[in-house]
């Protein structure tokens, strides 16, 4: 199963999503650009092993960008992702979100860069990463780096790493469903709350199915 | 109204001094000795026989000299290629030997002092205090009851003859001279700064204090500090610095080592206020034991370049790490700085956070490490760092670095960048506060859940210093 597409919307906003996004993409003025990376083994070429990154230009008033990074990594898969957001003009928005569950020795190392530059006032940007550490050997390096050179801006952004929550597997289990299908269901509701950000409903469920499948369980 | 408050500030305002810089004093002073400037093995065998040090300390620092001569200038952080090595004076000391009663320091330094108030503060809660002026200790001064529980209190230079064994056993244990460029460098030249060893059990209930100055065009300061707490132990070691200010480059490369043994605590707080020329490069490091707890509160608003990252090392399990710190900004600057915390055992925790304000084209970053080795269970962390932008001339950015090695971590970060709201202002100047005062109350709210962790008395003057660095920044 191949998860590749890049259309554009009723809205008129593009949306790409794939497992080998290019350098840079340029979104001008009043532009939409929704950026899905989705890493597992299952796209095509094989999203692991290989470095990527890439560089999102806002380069027009308004321009709006949204970078959303799925990774699953299973046994010693390695996935290194760098992702930039340069706010070169004004009242331009971004937000980049990797969510990634990590099975067996994998491991996520990424690095993302918030750029605002001296004229980019009135802009917006967020950056989050959120890891979830399923099994003993894994590891996750994250370095999230605002640069701010224009004072009238909101910027911030947030990270977390480690297991799913023991409480919400207490409940779950006490509810008489198995250990293993409990972590199943928490890491599918840790997707979906990212996932609920994709904005073709029908690419949503088919990165839904495609998550399920990737999953070690 | 402007006009008239301008134009009063250009008369006060001496003109050879570019910023406001009211603690910016010179006293001459007579210097008993004064090493060419420069570095070279011959300056460092000097400066180790005017110590009439052992020889392996003479042995220690040329090799040092080596690795700091081997290694290049740090490829992040702040711009240092206008640091002429060859320009700074390596050691200077004012005045023979370390002097015990506050009668028998001179009186130009006396004088110095009394500006700065270090008698008062003695008068009010001091244990002991011990002032560096120049390179070496020239006031020391530990209260009876102290020395009389095992407590050390010493001029790093003197604890080297007089506890010979204590220090082998711990001094580069914490940062090897390899370390990193400035940590070589100070390994190389140190000269001055503080030996604290508390006892086993011993808790000081009081700050200890040592205030910093440099004195002299193109002085470097390398102070050196060691602090041992030993099992059980408790210290609070507070260090304020105030500078004059001068047109040529200063470096200040100092090493601070903490070692925190089982069950001990150890908080150390810099108030930090070197004039707008000096480059502070410093190392500060410790190493919490089983149980122990380590607190750095660090606050940075004077400089010309500020890289500093206190560290802590969780070595055992219990071990807990609080970093709070707190840099500012203004014309010029740059404060690089941060803290890093290394997990190496279970059930360890830690805390950071940071508060930095950008103003007048100056430019704050956050640069932090969080790392968690392989294996561990149940650790705990949460890093949080908050900037003000005042003007969209200056900069902020934050570079934190996590990297988790364990599935048993529970890791959270988050920062926010943001401006001074100008309904805030509006708020505030509707009821009668100027622009100036306006601004400084936000900035002062702003930093104000870190300054409350000061001593009350520094943190009635982070406060006025804040006020002081706001003044004329809007309008």
């Amino acid at each position: 199963m191949i998860i590749e597409t890049d259309k554009i919307g009723e809205d008129g906003a593009r949306t790409i999503i794939t497992g080998k996004p290019q350098a840079e993409y340029t979104v001008g003025r009043g532009e939409t650009l929704n950026l899905v990376y989705f890493g597992t083994d299952l796209t095509n070429g094989g999203a692991a092993g290989k470095k990527r990154a890439c560089r999102i230009v806002l380069n027009g008033k308004g321009a709006r960008a949204l970078f959303l990074g799925f990774v699953i990594g299973k046994e010693d898969q390695n996935f290194v992702f760098d992702a930039s957001a340069v706010h070169v003009k004004g009242e331009t928005n971004s937000e980049i979100r990797i969510k990634s569950a990590l099975f067996g020795k994998s491991r996520l190392d990424f690095k993302g860069d918030l750029i605002i530059e001296k004229d980019a006032q009135q802009s917006d940007t967020f950056l989050a990463s959120h890891s979830l550490l399923m099994d003993e050997g894994t590891s996750a390096r994250a370095v999230p780096s605002l640069e701010i050179l224009a004072d009238d801006v909101k910027a911030g952004h947030a990270a977390t790493a480690g297991k799913v929550n023991e409480e919400d597997l207490f409940y779950l289990e006490s509810r008489g469903i198995s250990r293993r299908e409990a972590e199943h269901l928490l890491v599918l509701g840790f997707f979906e709350e990212q996932l609920q950000r994709v904005p073709d409903i029908d690419l949503r469920d088919s990165l839904r199915q495609a998550i399920i499948k990737s999953l070690p369980f | 109204m402007k006009v008239i408050k301008n134009m009063n500030k250009s008369i006060t305002q001496n003109k050879a001094l570019p910023d406001e810089y009211r603690y910016g004093f010179k006293t001459k002073t007579r210097s008993v000795r004064k090493l060419d400037k420069g570095l070279n093995k011959d300056i460092i065998k000097e400066i180790s026989s005017i110590k009439k040090e052992p020889k392996w300390m003479l042995d220690f620092r040329l090799k040092a000299l080596e690795l700091f001569m081997a290694r290049p200038l740090p490829d992040f952080g702040a711009d240092l290629s206008n640091l002429d090595f060859d320009n700074i004076r390596y050691y200077v000391r004012p005045s023979d030997r370390a002097t015990r009663s506050w009668d028998d320091v001179p009186e130009e330094i006396k004088d110095t002092f009394e500006r700065l108030g270090v008698p008062q503060a003695e008068r009010k809660f001091l244990a002991g205090a011990g002032a560096q002026f120049e390179s070496e200790m020239v006031y020391h001064h530990l209260k009876e009851s102290l020395a009389k529980l095992g407590v050390i209190f010493e001029d790093i230079g003197e604890a080297l003859i007089k506890y010979p064994e204590l220090f082998e056993k711990y001094f580069a244990s914490v940062v090897p001279p390899n370390d990193n460029k400035f940590a070589a460098l100070n390994s190389a030249v140190w000269s001055g700064g503080s030996f604290i060893y508390v006892p086993k059990g011993v808790s000081v209930d009081l700050p200890l204090q040592a205030y910093f100055r440099i004195n002299g065009p193109l002085m470097g300061q390398f102070e050196r500090t060691l602090i041992i707490a030993d099992e059980g132990a408790k210290v609070h070691y507070i260090e304020g610095c105030t500078a004059p200010t001068y047109s040529s480059q200063a470096l200040h490369a100092a090493v601070v080592e903490i070692v925190v043994n089982k069950g001990a605590r150890v908080q150390y707080t810099t108030v930090q206020n070197w004039s707008h020329n000096v480059y502070n490069l410093v190392t500060k490091r410790a190493k919490a034991f089983a149980d122990a707890e380590m607190f750095w509160l660090d606050c940075n608003i004077g400089s010309r370049v500020t890289m500093k990252y206190p560290a802590v090392f969780l070595m055992e399990k219990g071990a807990k790490a609080e970093i709070q710190s707190i840099a500012f900004a203004g014309k010029g600057q740059h404060q690089d700085t941060g803290g890093k915390v290394i997990h190496l055992a279970s059930d360890t925790s830690s805390t950071v956070s940071s508060r930095s304000i950008s103003k007048g084209g100056g430019r704050a970053s956050y640069r932090g490490l969080l790392r968690v080795a392989p294996g561990l269970k149940n650790v705990k962390s949460k890093v949080k760092c908050d900037a003000l932008l005042l003007d969209s001339d200056s900069r902020s950015d934050t570079y934190p670095e996590m990297k988790i090695d364990s599935d048993g971590a529970n890791i959270e970060h988050e920062a926010t960048v943001s401006k001074v709201g100008e309904e805030q202002m509006f708020y505030l100047m509707s009821r009668g506060l100027s622009e100036d005062e306006a601004a400084a109350m936000i900035v002062n709210g702003f930093i104000d859940p870190i300054v409350k962790k000061f001593p009350l008395e520094y943190a009635v003057e982070m406060n006025r210093l804040v006020e002081m660095e706001m003044e004329g920044s809007v309008g």
